[in-house]
């Protein structure tokens, strides 16, 4: 059987669960011997965010900007797309294929590609982020639209419901559980999309820095930014859980 | 006794209906389906598994269209039906929209389609009330158990003043005693409301209860087995109590012709 574990337990247990892994880092690997260029301590690392702090977050908020902007971008033409391919099905029988062959090519091969059109500006990253935002939801957001019973359609066709009300009405409600799903994962992948996009060609940013600090042995500074890349997904995703609360709160009864 | 004034609700004269295979070849699941239903009428339809009982209700819904023959619902054709609202369908799943609100599901068919004028919320509110489901207007259907849901479903059937309602085994998941209660309370309005109610059900009780007359089909291919009448052991309301010798025999008669077909 599943063992239970109630509410205040379970999130203590998550803390210490977190704080044993720190301890262990900030101690244990000292004693191991590993050097701190190859891994700093988390004390090292915290003394580099008040150190640093500027620089820090004159990196970070470039990397918001792309992140968000894709995210919004990548999930709201998939979204679009889904509920094309749904009302019109040879739509979707002539450009399904299409969309999945290109999802083939992994977004490391096609990042450079971007990076050649659209120059080293802002654009690029966005849609870097934006693409690999795109296809879980393309695919999840037409499942989700396809979900309603055949009893459900029938009730609309007996009600002389038109297409796009039974759209807007059963269809869009009925995926918002698939389309939150693959939100959730976005929120981490934009991030990816954004960092990746700046390690290609640019400046600023947190995938800049990260590249940056590790050319110039700068540890400390690097995994400051990989805890500012993690930072973001963890706030992106506490974003989408409090809409997704906010817009299933029917489920919760 | 003043049926013939009121004309016919459904006429069905030589009817095929059915569904077309990949391949756009028509199975017909019903065949040579002649059936007269009267307007007010109450009738249950009764038949083992895939005699076209529910494909039948479909039709006349104008969810599927006829293969053969002609089908008239109240003098036209059944889009024609669908279309002015006079036909309401209830389902064995209440088939409520989860993110709606019981009063929310009952206004439904005033949110879509054409509703005609005479829908109203005022009346949503009434018909809610009328299911015995007063102060839970606001709740959504997982906070609603089986039977009220299913009386949320007739509610939202009842509130385009359908003069068809074509009920597919809606009290088929409940339990008995909520099921003998739902019978009782939907005999009620048809009294009240004199709609033609077409009721499809698996079970004999239910079918020689509610019926003013039980049509019996048979399967493979599906078509009418017999037509059992029972206007004569009914009272003038049309009621009768579950435990009456005559409802024993009726339901006894009925179980052999199902035994045959």
């Amino acid at each position: 059987m599943k063992q239970e574990i109630q509410q205040p337990l379970n999130g203590l247990l998550a803390a210490g669960g977190a704080m044993s892994i720190i301890i262990a880092w900030q101690f244990l690997l000292p004693l191991a011997g590993v050097p701190s260029y190859i891994l700093p301590t988390p004390t090292e690392i915290a003394r580099i965010f008040s150190k640093e702090s500027t620089l820090l977050w004159n990196n970070f908020w470039p990397t918001v900007y792309e992140a968000v902007m894709g995210f919004m971008l990548g999930n709201g033409v998939a979204i679009l797309l889904a509920v094309v391919f749904v009302l019109n099905r040879y739509i979707q029988a002539a450009y399904f294929p299409v969309v999945l062959f290109l999802n083939t090519i992994p977004i490391l091969a096609l990042a450079p590609v971007i990076v050649l059109i659209f120059g080293l500006g802002v654009l690029p990253k966005i849609i870097i982020a934006a693409v690999i935002c795109f296809f879980p939801t393309l695919v999840n957001m037409i499942r989700g639209l396809e979900s309603p019973s055949s009893n459900e359609l029938e009730l609309f066709r007996v009600l002389s419901a038109s297409r796009f009300e039974t759209m807007w009405k059963l269809r869009i409600p009925r995926a918002m559980p698939f389309l939150f799903a693959s939100l959730r994962i976005s929120s981490a992948t934009a991030v990816i999309g954004a960092v990746v996009g700046e390690w290609i060609g640019s400046d600023k940013g947190l995938g800049a820095m990260i590249i940056q600090a590790t050319f110039n042995y700068q540890s400390g500074r690097l995994y400051a930014a990989i805890t500012l890349c993690s930072f973001l997904a963890i706030m992106l995703f506490i974003i989408v859980v409090s809409v997704e609360k906010l817009v299933l709160r029917y489920e919760r009864h | 006794m003043n049926e013939d004034r009121r004309g016919i609700a459904i006429r069905a004269t030589g009817l095929a209906v059915g569904y077309k295979n990949a391949s756009g070849k028509p199975a017909a699941v019903l065949t040579d389906f002649d059936l007269e239903v009267p307007e007010g009428e109450f009738l249950t339809i009764i038949g083992p598994s895939g005699c076209g009982k529910s494909t039948f209700l479909r039709a006349v819904a104008d969810l599927l269209p006829p293969l053969d023959g002609s089908l008239r619902v109240l003098g036209g054709s059944a889009a024609e039906a669908r279309r002015r609202r006079d036909v309401s369908f209830v389902f064995q799943d209440s088939t409520l929209l989860p993110w709606r609100t019981a009063l929310q599901n009952v206004m439904l068919p005033k949110d879509v389609g054409n509703p005609p004028d005479r829908l109203d919320a005022h009346s949503a509110m009434d018909l809610l009330g009328l299911m015995g489901l007063k102060g839970m207007e606001g709740r959504y259907p997982t906070q609603l158990s089986g039977g009220q849901r299913q009386r949320v479903a007739i509610a939202r059937a009842l509130i385009s003043r359908p003069r068809i309602l074509l009920m597919d085994e809606p009290f088929g998941a409940l339990d008995e005693i909520t099921r003998d209660r739902l019978n009782d309370e939907l005999l009620k309005l048809w009294r009240q409301t004199g709609t033609t109610i077409l009721f499809v059900t698996h079970s004999i009780m239910e079918a020689a209860y509610l019926g003013q007359r039980v049509m019996v089909l048979a399967a493979n291919p599906g078509r009418i087995h017999a037509v059992r009448d029972l206007r004569n052991l009914k009272s003038a309301d049309g009621g009768m109590r579950r435990e009456q010798p005559e409802m024993v025999d009726a339901m006894a008669a009925l179980r052999r012709e199902l035994e045959r077909c």
